[in-house]
């Protein structure tokens, strides 16, 4: 084989490696999508998968929005706006009757997957670490705390934002004992998770408890 | 006219032979095929350029890119691994959908391989093509090429790994063409292949099948297991790649009755399979153990310590082929790793080589 070959190899390698540079993060998929469907939500018989981006529904402009609901910035490392996040729409015959959809979200020793299951009105009917690195990852894991977060929706994040005293979310407590950070983050996880399935499947029926002024 | 070639493996007269006249004829039309090869091969390097140029429009496709590099006390320096190359690929997976929901998946996972050793330097592996059909949920029905399921292989990802699971030793290759049908019930997956028991390439079928079959079940969200069983005359070739095409050397009829475990604790995986059968008449014996570790501190940082125990003729226990290995490796970012591993080879104890490996390996879109 000639230099000229090789030479023309590198170069694909350094072209593909510069591309690579512009195209990047994966995003974040149910490890076991039918075992999860069927333990979730036992009547279903399918489920419709899609991907959707930050980039794919309005760029920028979609990003500040989130962000300001959020009452937080984007992570450059886990929250790139091109990341596809997989949304499974959960099927009886042709009927529609909850979704499953995990997000990456940064934690104190590395990113966890939180994966939510929410009915029609984005309510949780189930929430679970698909991906948690800590020393306590079997106190987040628990039940007891898991379970904490259902029936609630993006409704109470915003009610929390405006009077963390009374509302439901402000009486789930921190498992852990030593990493609250996790534990923060996780509340924040979940609240981003809520807000796109909000803008991207549900017209954004939460907005009316949005306060601008409360978020920070 | 007969080839009488002795098993490496048994150390006796192989099962199957393959002919003489075939190998002479290969010999002397070697170069003119090397030429023609690196030509086919060529054009397929072109053509996926263009697809990974294009990936960049399309969600669907995964670029993968993979340098590597290392020193052997054998060879000295060498830029492959026992299934890793210098390389550019790609992957194309996409789920079609109707109104009752997922249908069929399609996965496409191809490279193009650079070997300065080789003779025609340029080849291309395929790894994923298959089709799966979806009858009902949590059952699928898969056509094409894939993993056996057998053991680990499937349930772990060594695409780009220089560690490897015991698969290449014990069932010979990692993937193959044929059916497969896997289904939930309740806490168990339960998977039957039918293959061709060929491997990558097209080689000349000579009376090659492999059947695998395997029951998991996931005892909780940290423990999983299962129980694989294999028949097969599966083929040894002189290459791992679809092009330039392999060719059979001989054939070994398998069997195997296998365990499997994978188990999760604080920052530590621990991964183990054993599969004992015969390989012809000869009874063997393969063991495999991989520990990774994630320290919570050192975001990023992996560290890997694998062994393999291979007893090729377990009539005579003790006789023990080892294979060492350990890794580490730090995500650059999250489609980028750069890894290095350290792999010592011993026959009875006797170390038989010892190598080192660096890798960047990028994997996204």
């Amino acid at each position: 084989m000639s230099k000229s070959n090789i030479k023309y190899f590198i170069s694909l390698v350094l072209l593909n490696i510069s591309l690579s540079v512009l195209w990047g993060a994966v995003g974040c998929s149910l490890n076991d999508p039918d075992r999860d469907v069927i333990r979730i939500f036992p009547a279903s018989t399918n489920y419709k998968t899609e991907y959707i981006s930050i980039n794919s529904q309005g760029g920028e402009e979609m990003q500040r929005e989130i962000e300001a609901r959020l009452g937080d910035v984007f992570d450059e490392k886990f929250e790139k706006t091109d990341v596809e996040y997989s949304y499974y729409t959960i099927l009886k015959g042709s009927e529609i009757i909850g979704r499953i959809h995990g997000l990456n979200q940064r934690g104190r020793f590395g990113g966890m997957q939180l994966i939510l299951a929410t009915d029609l009105e984005g309510r949780i009917v189930d929430f679970y670490y698909q991906k948690i690195s800590s020393p306590e990852a079997d106190k987040f894991k628990a039940i007891e705390f898991t379970n904490q977060f259902l029936g609630i929706s993006l409704q109470d994040f915003y009610e929390n934002a405006q009077d963390s005293t009374k509302t439901r979310l402000a009486q789930i407590k921190d498992p852990s004992q030593e990493n609250r950070q996790d534990f923060e983050y996780t509340l924040r996880g979940i609240k981003k998770n809520l807000i796109q399935l909000d803008f991207f499947f549900l017209n954004r029926i939460h907005d009316k408890y949005f306060n601008p002024e409360k978020e920070n | 006219m007969r080839y009488d070639r002795e098993n490496r493996i048994t150390g006796k007269p192989a099962v199957k032979y393959f002919s003489l006249d075939r190998a002479l004829r290969y010999e002397s039309v070697s170069s003119r095929e090397s030429r023609w090869h690196q030509a086919v091969v060529f054009k397929a390097l072109l053509m996926v350029l263009s697809l990974l140029s294009l990936s960049s429009l399309n969600a669907d496709f995964y670029r993968e890119i993979n340098l590597l590099g290392g020193y052997s006390s054998r060879e000295h320096f060498i830029d492959n691994s026992s299934t890793l190359k210098n390389s550019l690929g790609f992957e194309y997976f996409r789920k079609l959908t109707q109104q009752q929901g997922d249908y069929l998946t399609i996965d496409i996972q191809m490279r193009l391989l650079y070997d300065q050793e080789d003779k025609d330097h340029y080849s291309m592996q395929i790894h994923n093509l298959w089709a799966e059909y979806k009858p009902g949920l949590g059952r699928k029905l898969r056509i094409g090429h894939f993993q056996p399921v057998f053991g680990l292989e499937n349930q772990t990802d060594s695409h780009g790994t220089i560690l490897q699971t015991s698969a290449m030793m014990n069932i010979g290759l990692k993937h193959d063409w044929g059916i497969a049908y896997s289904r939930i019930a309740g806490r168990y997956d339960i998977a039957i292949a039918a293959q061709s028991g060929l491997g990558m390439g097209f080689p000349e079928w000579d009376n090659n099948f492999l059947f695998t079959g395997r029951i998991g079940r996931d005892y909780s969200d940290d423990l999983t297991a299962g129980i694989s069983l294999m028949a097969g005359e599966v083929a040894v070739t002189d290459r791992m790649q679809l092009i330039p095409a392999p060719h059979v050397l001989r054939s070994i009829k398998k069997s195997r009755l296998g365990i499997d475990i994978q188990y999760s604790w604080s920052a530590f995986h621990y991964a183990g399979e054993a599969a004992y059968g015969k390989n012809d008449a000869e009874q063997v014996l393969f063991i495999f153990n991989q520990i990774d570790y994630k320290p919570f501190g050192l975001e990023g940082w992996e560290f890997n310590l694998q062994n393999h125990y291979s007893m090729l003729n377990a009539a005579d226990w003790g006789k023990f082929n080892t294979l060492l290995g350990a890794g580490v490796s730090y995500a650059v970012s999250e489609t980028v790793k750069l890894k290095s591993a350290a792999l010592i080879t011993l026959d009875q104890g006797e170390i038989l080589d010892k190598q080192i490996f660096l890798q960047l390996y990028y994997f996204g879109r």
